[in-house]
């Protein structure tokens, strides 16, 4: 019973690395070329650099944010907030991520929703550029993500005892210095971990970055794709995958080294 | 009295509790706002999405259903995601009891295999695939989404079971075989069964995330295979129809529905 | 050390060294009733237990001392002024939480410095500080330990010393001794003992476990339903107990039904005199200790009654017999082992009160 699953996972889940990997090294020139020609590349070198910091910003949105939602679902007493603070939650969860970037692209197109309100309100003159911008990456990338983050950080915050707190107040902490002496510290793991997770699925998204980007802001992924489909140039797309797939290990495995396996693996499984 | 009250402190706190109220507020309506803007936009008539409508009505639902494009690509995704769910459970059930149930040497590795996809950037994953499948000549083929489909949906479904796994006692069984029951028997009649609302929560999640899945689609599903949000990406991509809100309402409340479902029959089991 | 610990404080009469007076304090959650008008004054450096079975209100009004409820209504003053409107770092108090609350990723000797950070002490002062705490609950060599790495006794040390380090007004600890084992308890209780002996500082204790607050005890608050049943020395609560929930509860002593008219008192179709000013229906307390089980020689004073044996229990040097007497009546009486002659179960036996050894209560 084993030896199919053993079969499959094999061919499935680990070969393709594999062969992404070996075929990065050895298609084309070999060796290091196509990694050079990767960088050589100006186009692919900036959405390797916007692929990362926008990454970076959703990641620390998502944790703030995130955190705020999470610690207020675990000390939530009344049941009926808490069953809202899920719907809100896990009604984009399941939108589909396409939908979702669907969304944003009306609320900021040119003749969009926030334009056509922000110019009812007054606030502007002239309706505002913001789809196919980074804002509208991020805000995308960020609702996509946001739930993510949640559930990654739920295991921790739930465990999180709140006597620690009073403990701190009843020492002579204000509220502020409580959560930030005491709270903050020990609830760090479960923000590590979901900031580990948050930014290496970021790195990899194709969706949003499309549709709500265009052809201003790439991502890396956007890049391979055109790679593949429009260069048919496979090797450095190969070579460029590799680097995406390096980029999320050597994170998570920073992240694994700094919170230990169970936060990570809490996170992961929510 | 006021000799105690430490004013600095308390105004920090004051700022700090309306900045965290706030945050959690911003938050809440970042969550929700466009969703509910998505639902209340597929009641509007207007022939270009605006907000608000000026007309209601259910024209765009009637439209979804009667246009003749959306048909196709919604009868195949749905064609995709049952055998990927069924395909998933086949992989996942296995694996989950060799990893929890089994002497097996490597076991947790397993384990750990089936779920890394998941923090593993798919673009990379969908580049290595698209190598693999040209290999074995599975580009654009139904039965090559539904593979890739299934690796994807496996982190989440073995997530699902094995957690449900650890919940059930070994005992359970031990208790079983001690009454007379064979290990057969007893594995069938106890584990099995308890663990059935997971199976069900399970296949339910292989669904949903084969259906919602847009990125190995595009990929490896060639020119021919257009899943709904495959189709839903590339009409975004190049015109907007506004029939796209009526039908995103549709998958919401059905996800969600599926969602709740399983959800029930998880908490029912863990009681 | 030797000189404070004869030192025995006055507790009730002339002095008037209050340091926290509660005055009408009230607290509901909903429609429950959790305190209701609670007056209660706490003498300087006594140890004062709150006493009671759980949803009593004793946590309740402990967190509302600390500042982590607040009251529906009524008054809180430590040292005369009001502190219900204070935040609970600005109250002075220390707190010893049930379950310790240590901070997880602080060493010992940090979670003890962590009052005094807040309190701005120079870091010399800080240093010897806590070296002397340390010193106080013997862990100077635990100074570096994370609170995982330590016993529970050891925890609940820390907790002490992190509670004691900055010299509270008064300590208030709540059911601190509910997560450790029966030797370790015994063991903590003295050391407890010896803290409050050696600091002098003022303690409010809250426990559901009577032999602790026998044994700790300067004076005990009995609660019940919101309301203090009893407040006063464990000796005087033990021997005369004001009520019968008082007398279960403290003592479990065998509560019995009677009526006294004219300085006699029927109980059980017997009469005895007693010397009361009740009068009409009582209740009778008896602790099982005075309660005996006797041969044929009868004292004519007694209540005496015929039962039957149903359970001996051995609880050590004592042993605890029930008996189902006549009229439906059960009573637990208490005996020592060495010096009584055995009983065997079912065996019919005569069991004796005597007068003086009776609590006559209105209630």
């Amino acid at each position: 019973m084993v030896a199919p699953v053993a079969v499959v996972g094999a061919l499935f889940i680990v070969y393709p690395l594999v062969k992404l990997t070996m075929d990065a090294f050895t298609q084309g020139d070999g060796g290091f070329s196509n990694f050079a020609a990767v960088f050589e590349s100006a186009a692919i070198r900036n959405s390797l650099v916007n692929t990362i910091v926008m990454s970076l910003v959703v990641t620390v949105l998502c944790v703030v944010m995130g955190a705020s939602i999470s610690w207020s679902i675990a000390r939530a007493r009344s049941a009926a907030f808490k069953a809202l603070l899920w719907a809100a939650l896990l009604l984009p969860f399941w939108m589909g991520v396409v939908v979702k970037a669907y969304a944003w692209s009306i609320i900021f197109a040119k003749n969009g929703i926030l334009n056509s309100v922000l110019d009812q309100a007054g606030v502007i003159d002239e309706p505002m550029t913001l789809l196919y911008t980074r804002l509208a990456v991020v805000v995308g990338m960020t609702y996509t993500m946001l739930p993510y983050a949640v559930l990654a950080m739920n295991p921790t915050m739930s465990r999180f005892e709140p006597e620690f707190l009073n403990s701190a107040r009843s020492l002579g902490s204000s509220r502020t210095a409580a959560m930030v002496r005491v709270w903050l510290p020990i609830v760090a793991p479960g923000l590590i971990a979901a900031a580990a997770i948050v930014f290496a699925i970021s790195i990899g998204f194709y969706v949003t970055p499309v549709l709500l980007g265009g052809a201003e802001t790439p991502f890396m992924a956007t890049m391979i794709g055109d790679d593949i489909f429009a260069f048919f140039n496979y090797p450095r797309a190969a070579a460029s995958s590799v680097l995406l797939l390096v980029l999320a290990l050597v994170v998570l495995g920073t992240a694994l080294k700094a919170v230990g396996s169970k936060a990570l693996k809490g996170g992961i499984a929510g | 009295m006021s000799t105690y009250v430490n004013h600095p402190a308390r105004a920090l706190d004051r700022t700090t509790s309306i900045l965290g109220r706030l945050l959690l507020g911003f938050s809440l309506l970042f969550l929700l706002l466009p969703a509910i803007l998505i639902v209340v936009l597929s009641f509007g008539t207007d022939p270009r999405v605006r907000f608000p409508p000026e007309g209601w009505g259910l024209d765009r639902y009637v439209d979804v259903f009667t246009s003749g494009s959306w048909g196709g690509p919604l009868l195949l995704s749905l064609e995709v995601a049952l055998y990927a769910a069924v395909g998933t459970l086949v992989v996942a059930l296995p694996l989950v009891f060799a990893a929890n149930r089994s002497r097996l040497p490597g076991r947790s590795l397993l384990e750990g295999v089936a779920i890394a996809p998941v923090v593993i950037p798919i673009s990379a994953y969908a580049v290595g695939m698209y190598a693999v499948f040209a290999e074995l000549d599975l580009i654009g083929t139904q039965r090559g989404v539904v593979l890739a489909h299934i690796t994807h949906a496996l982190p989440l479904v073995v997530i699902v079971l094995s957690t449900s796994l650890e919940q059930i006692r070994t005992e359970l069984e031990l208790a079983a075989m001690t009454m007379g029951a064979t290990r057969l028997r007893a594995w069938g009649g106890i584990t099995l069964r308890l663990l059935l609302p997971a199976v069900v929560s399970g296949f339910l999640f292989g669904f949903i995330s084969s259906f919602d899945e847009a990125v190995l689609i595009t990929f490896l599903g060639g020119s021919g295979l257009v899943t709904l949000p495959k189709y839903i990406f590339d009409s975004v991509q190049y015109s907007v129809d506004p029939a796209i809100t009526a039908i995103a309402t549709l998958l919401m409340f059905a996800v969600t529905f599926l969602m709740l479902l399983s959800s029930t029959l998880r908490r029912k089991e863990g009681r | 050390m030797s000189t404070v610990m004869t030192a025995q404080r006055p507790i009730r009469g002339a002095t008037t060294d209050s340091v926290l007076e509660i005055r009408q304090l009230s607290k509901s959650f909903g429609d429950v009733e959790v305190l209701k008008a609670i007056d209660l004054t706490v003498q300087r450096g006594e140890f004062l237990t709150l006493l009671g079975p759980s949803g009593s209100g004793k946590t309740t009004l402990l967190r509302i001392i600390a500042g982590f409820e607040a009251a529906s209504g009524g008054q809180l003053l430590l040292d005369g002024t009001d502190i219900g409107v204070l935040e609970p770092s600005e109250r002075r108090l220390g707190m010893v939480f049930q379950n310790y609350a240590l901070f997880p990723h602080m060493t010992v000797a940090d979670n003890i410095a962590y009052g005094l950070k807040q309190r701005k002490y120079a870091r010399a002062r800080l240093r010897s500080r806590v070296d002397e705490m340390l010193q106080v609950v013997g862990l100077t060599q635990h100074a570096g330990k994370r609170p995982s790495q330590l016993s529970g006794g050891q925890q609940q040390r820390v907790a002490l010393a992190r509670a004691l380090a900055y010299e509270p007004e008064i300590l208030l600890m709540d059911e601190p001794l509910g997560a450790l084992d029966r030797s370790l308890r015994l063991q903590m209780e003295q050391e407890i003992k010896q803290v409050h002996r050696e600091t002098g500082t003022t303690v409010i204790y809250v426990t559901h476990d009577q032999e602790e607050a026998l044994v700790l005890s300067d004076r005990v608050a009995i609660m019940n339903h919101g309301v203090f049943a009893g407040l006063d020395t464990p000796m005087n609560l033990f021997t005369r107990p004001e009520n019968s929930f008082v007398a279960t509860f403290f003592s479990d002593s065998n509560i019995l039904d009677g009526t006294v008219s004219g300085g006699v008192l029927e109980l059980l179709g017997q009469r005895v005199p007693v010397d009361t000013t009740l009068a009409g229906p009582v209740k009778v307390a008896v602790r099982p200790a005075q309660v005996s089980i006797v041969g044929d020689g009868a004292s004519t004073e007694a209540v005496r009654l015929r039962g039957t044996v149903r359970e001996v229990d051995l609880l050590g040097e004592l042993e605890q017999v029930e008996v189902d007497c006549e009229g439906g009546h059960a009573l637990t009486v208490r005996r020592p082992v060495s010096s009584s002659p055995p009983v065997d179960l079912g065996s019919a036996v005569d069991v004796e009160i005597a007068p003086s050894r009776m609590t006559l209560m209105a209630d």
